[in-house]
């Protein structure tokens, strides 16, 4: 079956800095063009670097003069990851199709506190009849390279987009970097094998725990240092005015255990205590 | 599990290191290696030298051997012939393994008798004064270099693999995950496996070369030499035409790794196999 053209459309990709939503719109434009379609294309990067938001819009066809995607006509979203991928529902028209990665990588305001149970992701988009949600972490494990996760997605995309094949594999060797080619072009057909599969059933987070920390200190054995004050990426240590080791804001333990191992004086204890559902946000065993 | 914290003599603790050195840090790390590896430290040996690192296995519950200036390779030579079951872990320091005892450092590795030698090299003399090592860099203040050391200094490292030792690695205080893993391979390794560990002499070296105390000199392992040299830019007479040297970028992790015959099974000495790994 000879795949049909699309005469016209539109595409979002999304993801995080990083991620190579940049270089996946610039695939689907070019492949575009070859076809001999007009192409817009509007980014959204930035202030992305290593987890920020990056979007991608392209909207081709005979002839296109807004760059930007009008909210109910947005007909397929490739997200690198969940969140990102959700924040493209509000535009979605009736029979648009969403790709979401199931990765999840929190956004740097959601780091503000990472113990858990303060972070969850929206549920009301599980219902909605487009999306799928494609293990693309996983597949590109398979592939032979994580960071092929775009690739995955472009290759489910490439199902129901209609160019042909052939032309997104030109696209792709145009544009992947030559020495990971290999890797992408394997994850691009292990992406379009699995639309063929069934879609999976559970489009929960598949990281739904996270652990409670105690911070333990030895009194007598710190010597006011103030290492562990300034590695604590979570700010939770201070000295006193003995110059000795305070957990000021011991809640907000990760677990990072960076206090712990850069401690000279083995002060410091990070005994985990407990991990708790992020979902239900109920506590476990110890 | 046992932990770090249960492998130390805590009736010593807490222990004479100065307040943020990172010797304490690179104990740590080596502790945290062996409580993954072993129950208890029956089966391990630690001996040093004489200097701050080598002070270091009295706060080990471990079999332990404090022995003369420099000479901690020898006596743990003897030690593993005569009890090759054991895993001995030399524990020294850049003036005891590289200055008074540079000799005997050679001549193991050249043996290539299954030791594991951790050198910390804090850049100086610490526990005598801060006075000059060899390992102290161009330009560096010392109590002994008023005006700047004119010396070149050792590259631990590239000694010890010149030297014909089977197994080289460097790790840093400042990156204890990586030490861990360089250390976790030394002990793994049959042969003389040498890794050296940049630490920090705070009192000394940390503060007559303005390079703060605590994790101000920690983190200054992280940092370029270029780096350095501009936060003292207020200081002309540490600057030279070829920038800060204090702080080398160093590369890092394992150096050099083969398999030849160790000193003991090139001599067929009985007990070798008794050994767990």
């Amino acid at each position: 079956m000879a795949p049909r053209l699309p005469k016209q459309g539109n595409v979002v990709v999304a993801g995080v800095g990083g991620q190579g939503v940049v270089l996946a719109g610039n695939i689907i434009a070019d492949l575009c063009l070859g076809h001999g379609l007009d192409v817009k294309k509007a980014e959204v990067h930035g202030m992305s670097q290593r987890g920020g938001s990056v979007s991608a819009q392209v909207r081709f066809g005979p002839e296109v003069h807004n760059v930007v995607v009008e909210q109910g006509s947005l007909q397929y979203v490739l997200g690198f990851e969940w969140a990102e991928a959700l924040r493209w529902m509000p535009l979605l028209a009736p029979d648009g199709i969403v790709f979401a990665s199931s990765e999840r990588i929190l956004p740097p305001a959601a780091q503000r506190n990472r113990v858990g149970g303060d972070v969850s992701y929206p549920l009301e988009f599980l219902e909605h009849p487009g999306l799928r949600a494609v293990d693309a972490e996983t597949l590109a494990k398979e592939a032979g390279n994580p960071k092929t996760a775009g690739v995955v997605l472009l290759g489910a995309l490439s199902t129901e987009l209609g160019f042909p094949v052939e032309s997104w594999r030109d696209a792709l060797l145009r544009w992947v970097p030559r020495k990971a080619l290999d890797a992408n072009l394997r994850a691009f057909e292990l992406g379009r094998a699995w639309k063929q599969a069934a879609p999976p059933k559970d489009l929960r987070p598949q990281r739904t725990r996270s652990a409670l920390f105690r911070l333990e200190l030895e009194e007598a054995w710190c010597k006011g240092c103030g290492i562990c004050v300034d590695v604590c990426p979570e700010r939770i240590w201070r000295l006193d005015d003995l110059e000795v080791a305070r957990a000021a804001t011991p809640e907000r333990c990760t677990g990072c255990r960076l206090c712990e191992k850069l401690c000279p004086d083995f002060a410091i204890d990070v005994v985990q205590v407990q991990e708790i559902d992020l979902l239900t946000r109920t506590g476990g065993g110890a | 599990m046992t932990t770090a914290k249960d492998l130390l003599r805590h009736e010593m603790m807490p222990h004479i290191l100065c307040p943020g050195c990172g010797h304490g840090i690179v104990m740590n790390a080596m502790l945290r290696v062996l409580a993954r590896r072993h129950q208890n430290l029956d089966k391990v040996a630690l001996v040093a030298g004489i200097g701050c690192s080598s002070r270091i296995v009295g706060y080990v519950d471990a079999n332990t051997l404090h022995t003369t200036h420099g000479r901690a390779l020898t006596f743990a030579t003897g030690l593993k012939l005569a009890r090759p079951e054991l895993e001995v872990i030399v524990v020294t320091g850049d003036g005891d393994g590289l200055g008074i005892g540079g000799n005997h450092l050679i001549h193991a590795a050249r043996r290539n008798v299954d030791l594991t030698c951790i050198l910390f090299n804090n850049e100086t003399y610490g526990m005598t004064g801060g006075q000059l090592a060899p390992t102290t860099v161009k330009q560096a203040f010392t109590t002994t270099s008023p005006g700047g050391n004119t010396e070149p200094n050792f590259d631990a490292a590239v000694l010890a693999k010149a030297a014909g030792a089977s197994f080289v690695a460097r790790g840093q205080a400042y990156r204890p995950d990586v030490l861990e893993e360089v250390m976790e391979r030394a002990l793994d390794h049959r042969g003389f496996s040498f890794v050296e560990v940049m630490t920090d002499c705070t009192e000394y070296f940390g503060r007559k070369n303005a390079l703060g105390l605590g994790s101000d000199l920690l983190f200054t392992q992280s940092r370029s030499d270029q780096e350095v040299s501009r936060d003292l830019a207020d200081w002309p007479s540490l600057r030279t035409p070829q920038g800060w040297q204090v702080r080398e970028t160093q590369p890092l992790g394992v150096l050099h790794e083969d398999r030849r015959p160790t000193f003991e099974e090139s001599r067929g000495l009985p007990g070798y196999s008794e050994r767990e790994v």
